[in-house]
């Protein structure tokens, strides 16, 4: 079917049987022992607390297909996406080229002749390139001052890769080489590496009896470099080729700002004491991290000076269950997780899916469960459950920025249909109350029915969360879901991307026991029958007026902007367009943007700390306009 | 040993004090400490509970203790001289503005707030009425999801009352309770006077004493005859003695020192249960000398 049958190499023929069956033995023994202890680390990852919310995992094959087939996400750092990407593919064509060798030795079909034979020996032979090439990559990555270099995790394991993969490769081509340079077939040329190895091993006198000897040699080097391989897959940074695509599967279907249903069992509390108290997923997320350092180059604690790396948390868990210590254990430093700013450039930046800051909220909820809280902390938790906000202001001053403007407040029980939540920041921080009053101004400008709550509002809980207060969070979230009900709000428009994100996509999590112990001041639902409001940003409610034409933008003429994407909305919730829907409104001629970035790639904006000499740079290394100021 | 813990919120929530008054009973406690709260007070008996402690409403009635740690809300919703009288009826020793208590070998060290910065350490023998600084040290954090388990819990569930040993007597506040502002500003020390009814507190008018050197030595000697320091045949000396010294009533207090030893039949090197709750001599080791107070003394007194 193939052509000459003659077009082909004899399997095995220069091993001995010994050797051969040796090889046998250990290659099953070696996949044994890896599965065993994948069995037992997967064992492990079951210990973790399970969940009493429903779970939200549905298979995301689509993610797998775009990280494993087309790299999409590794390929954002394009050096080490593309070396992966070589070492990846080269990888799977050795191993569908040495699975077809088997096939042919050890079944009945017979297949590996003539065209084929040739076709798939040049095949072979270019996924052997490619992976060495990948590997070459790397180790250039690993030496050469290459752009993403700094963010290396220098560990001997991850060499210990590298070089067996890179053993493995070479040793194969060697044997390749040999075994053609005992005879030199003509047509042994489609196997291109193989055939010119053949040509220098000639050239040095290598050929007949000595070329096959070495052939044998370099065959059992080649077969017990493959078995170790085998052995170690489970192994550190080797166990990320089986669990990355399987955390990246897994991972949850949520905003990147969003923070998971936290639902503990009765028995115990929220958060993270020791590492089984992490659910499955997690430490199955923490075997799966690569190592490759993104979330510590995008973090901006960690840019700030901050002692948090985000990938050190994380091993630091998968060092936890090494130890598998059963007591409670700070296998994350206090300083190290105070510094995080949840703002889930981690979540986001991660090739495979690891929710970082999930996990580092987890362990702050742990910390404070077990009355570790800082006091700093601990001052805005008191201040949220007293004053409900925690700049420790009196609510009832949460309309004192609106002195002069016409601000219609809600009447206790009246129906809104468009609420205007102002948040704390709106009502008592100075930038956000400019940002209040502006879009006061334009709704009563626009002449749109609204209305905001005054001195019913009351703080989302999202500090609380973030900072690992979840009974407080839960205990906010009742009592506002209550109010809302009570108002029977129908939209809720908002400026404040934590008061989005909160009441979006995690009110929605509340049960019926958290209204229940929402408080005695809490107002009750006297009317049922009424869903959840939706929840607009006021970016997308300006857009929406701009596009309609019942608001102009020609204010914004001539001035150079600089859009800074907040991390619970770009990143974090994916609205992006109508920020520069906006901004892009009216005459554009002599407009300027210092930072256009296309969608889904929002980003950070930070200036690098005790070198305010070097001007503003965004994440992608582009040097912003000179004219550029902190958005 | 049998610790208790008076806490009271504000209402909304509980001030350092309080909170710091429960963790210190938890510790000291050894895992039996009990809090009491006002019978209306919901969030301070929450509080405890989520705090590991277990709670009883306040009946005005206490048994036998060997600590009360009160906090700073609870003693400004009953008044100084309740506590005051906790420790009298306990034969106790009463100390404000406290930061900390530790078990000694025959009692409690206790460190105060001296104000202004200063620091003095108090060793007591027997029950101890301490009512906690809101500069206390800051209490290990109660979290709200544990209050919550704790308000769930007790859904359907009625306090039961601290059980009451046999000598305990009924007690209640005898005087108004003075007003907030006066017992956040008054010194540990104008405020035990004060609960104890031996000195003058502008912010106390019902409780005032007035009177002159004698009157307040008198007053003090009963005091001391009452707890059980001073014989009472020695109360006519000593009141001789006081009345013929200086009108000042510090130097009044100096003179009738010697007098009470005496009565109790120890000789002035000894020192008595009630020189052991004074502050530190000159006599002191250096570390010692360096914690304690202002001297309330004036030298040319203590000479004298």
């Amino acid at each position: 079917m193939f052509g000459d049958e003659g077009v082909t190499r004899e399997i095995m023929g220069n091993v001995p049987g010994w050797l051969a069956a040796a090889f046998y033995a250990t290659a099953l023994a070696a996949l044994g022992w890896a599965a065993w202890l994948f069995w037992r680390r997967l064992a492990l990852h079951r210990s973790g607390r399970q969940s009493c919310a429903p779970p939200d995992r549905r298979p995301q094959w689509t993610s797998l297909w775009g990280y494993l087939a087309l790299h999409c996400q590794l390929r954002r750092d394009p050096w080490a996406g593309w070396a992966h990407l070589l070492a990846f593919y080269g990888l799977v064509i050795l191993f569908i080229g040495t699975c077809l060798v088997f096939l042919e030795h050890d079944t009945p079909l017979h297949f590996y002749y003539g065209r084929f034979y040739q076709i798939a020996s040049l095949v072979i032979d270019l996924g052997g390139v490619a992976m060495l090439a990948g590997l070459a990559m790397f180790a250039c990555r690993r030496t050469l001052p290459i752009a993403g270099a700094e963010r290396i995790y220098r560990h001997w394991h991850v060499v210990a890769l590298l070089a067996l993969l890179g053993a493995i490769g070479v040793t194969g081509f060697f044997v390749e080489a040999a075994r053609i340079a005992v005879d030199m077939p003509e047509f042994e040329k489609f196997s291109a590496v193989g055939y010119s190895g053949a040509g220098l091993l000639r050239a040095l006198g290598v050929a007949g009896q000595q070329a096959a000897a070495w052939h044998r040699v370099a065959w059992g080097l080649h077969a017990g470099l493959c078995v170790a391989f085998f052995a170690l897959l489970p192994w550190k940074f080797f166990a990320h080729m089986a669990l990355a695509p399987v955390s990246l599967v897994l991972r949850r279907r949520r905003p990147v700002a969003a923070l998971a249903a936290v639902e503990p069992p009765p028995e115990s509390g929220p958060g993270v004491v020791r590492w089984s108290n992490f659910s499955p997923l997690d430490l199955l997320q923490s075997d799966a991290c690569t190592t490759c350092g993104r979330c510590n180059a995008v973090c901006p604690a960690s840019a700030a000076g901050r002692p948090l790396r985000p990938r050190d948390v994380v091993l630091s868990i998968r060092d936890a269950i090494d130890r598998n210590g059963a007591g409670p254990s700070r296998f994350v430093a206090d300083d190290v997780l105070w510094s995080c700013t949840t703002c889930g450039a981690c979540n986001h930046a991660c090739p495979v899916g690891i929710d970082v800051y999930d996990k580092i909220v987890d362990l702050r909820r742990g910390r404070v469960e077990t009355g570790a809280a800082p006091a700093a902390a601990e001052d805005a938790f008191e201040s949220i459950a007293a004053e409900f906000n925690p700049y420790g202001r009196a609510n009832a001053d949460r309309l004192a920025w609106a002195q002069g403007l016409d601000v219609p407040v809600a009447a206790p029980g009246e129906p809104i249909e468009l609420l205007y939540w102002i948040g704390c920041s709106g009502a008592f921080s100075p930038e956000g109350q400019a940002v209040a009053r502006a879009m006061i101004k334009i709704l009563n400008r626009l002449g749109v029915d609204y209305r905001v709550l005054g001195a019913a509002e009351r703080c989302t809980g999202d500090p609380a969360r973030r900072m690992g207060e979840e009974g407080l969070f839960r205990q906010c979230a009742a009592r506002n879901m209550a109010t809302l009900r009570e108002h029977r709000v129908q939209r809720l428009l908002t400026h404040c991307p934590h008061c989005f994100n909160a009441v979006a996509n995690e009110y929605g999590d509340l049960r019926e026991s958290d209204s229940a112990i929402a408080g005695d001041d809490a107002p009750r639902d006297p009317r049922p029958g009424w869903s959840p409001p939706a929840v607009i940003h006021h970016t997308e409610f300006l857009a929406a007026e701009v596009a309609a034409g019942r608001l102009g933008a020609a204010g914004l003429a001539d001035q150079t902007l600089t859009i800074h994407d907040p991390c619970y909305l770009g990143r974090g919730n994916g609205r992006i367009a109508a920020p520069r829907s906006v901004a892009s409104a009216g005459p554009t001629a002599s407009r300027t943007f210092a930072t256009p970035r296309p969608a889904r790639q929002a980003r950070q904006w930070w200036r690098p700390p005790a070198r305010s000499a070097r001007p503003c740079w965004t994440e992608r290394g582009k040097r912003a306009p000179a004219t550029v100021r902190r958005g | 040993m049998r610790v208790l813990a008076l806490i009271a919120s504000d209402g909304n929530r509980l001030p350092r004090g309080d909170r710091a008054a429960a963790a210190l009973a938890l510790a000291v406690g050894e895992g039996s400490a009990t809090a009491l709260h006002l019978p209306d007070d919901l969030e301070a008996a929450v509080y405890a509970r989520a705090a590991g402690l277990a709670t009883a409403p306040w009946a005005g009635r206490l048994a036998a203790f060997d600590a009360l740690l009160a906090g700073p809300g609870a003693v400004d919703r009953l008044g100084d001289v309740a506590v005051g009288g906790l420790a009298e009826e306990a034969c106790g020793s009463l100390a404000f503005d406290v930061l900390s208590a530790t078990r000694s070998t025959d009692g409690w060290l206790v460190e105060a707030d001296a104000g202004r910065g200063a620091r003095v350490e108090i060793a007591v023998t027997g029950p101890l009425v301490a009512v906690l600084s809101n500069d206390a040290p800051r209490p290990p954090y109660v979290s709200h999801w544990r209050r919550r388990a704790a308000r769930i819990h007790d859904r359907g569930r009625s306090d039961a009352a601290v059980p009451h040993g046999d000598g305990a007597a009924a007690w209640g506040p005898i005087v108004a309770r003075p007003p907030r502002q006066a017992s956040e500003t008054a010194t540990a020390e104008s405020r035990t006077n004060a609960a104890f009814g031996i000195a003058e507190s502008p912010s106390l008018d019902s409780a005032v004493v007035t009177g002159t050197a004698a009157e307040c030595a008198r007053i003090l000697l009963r005091y001391l005859i009452d707890q059980g320091f001073v014989a009472s045949a020695a109360t006519m000396e000593a009141t001789a003695e006081s009345t013929a010294a200086d009108t000042n009533p510090l130097a009044a207090r100096s003179a009738a020192a010697p007098a009470a030893a005496r009565a109790v039949g120890a000789s002035p090197g000894e020192l008595t249960a009630a020189q052991a709750r004074a502050p530190r001599t000159s006599g002191d080791t250096p570390s010692r000398r360096g914690r304690r107070p202002r001297p309330l003394v004036p030298a040319s007194a203590e000479r004298q």
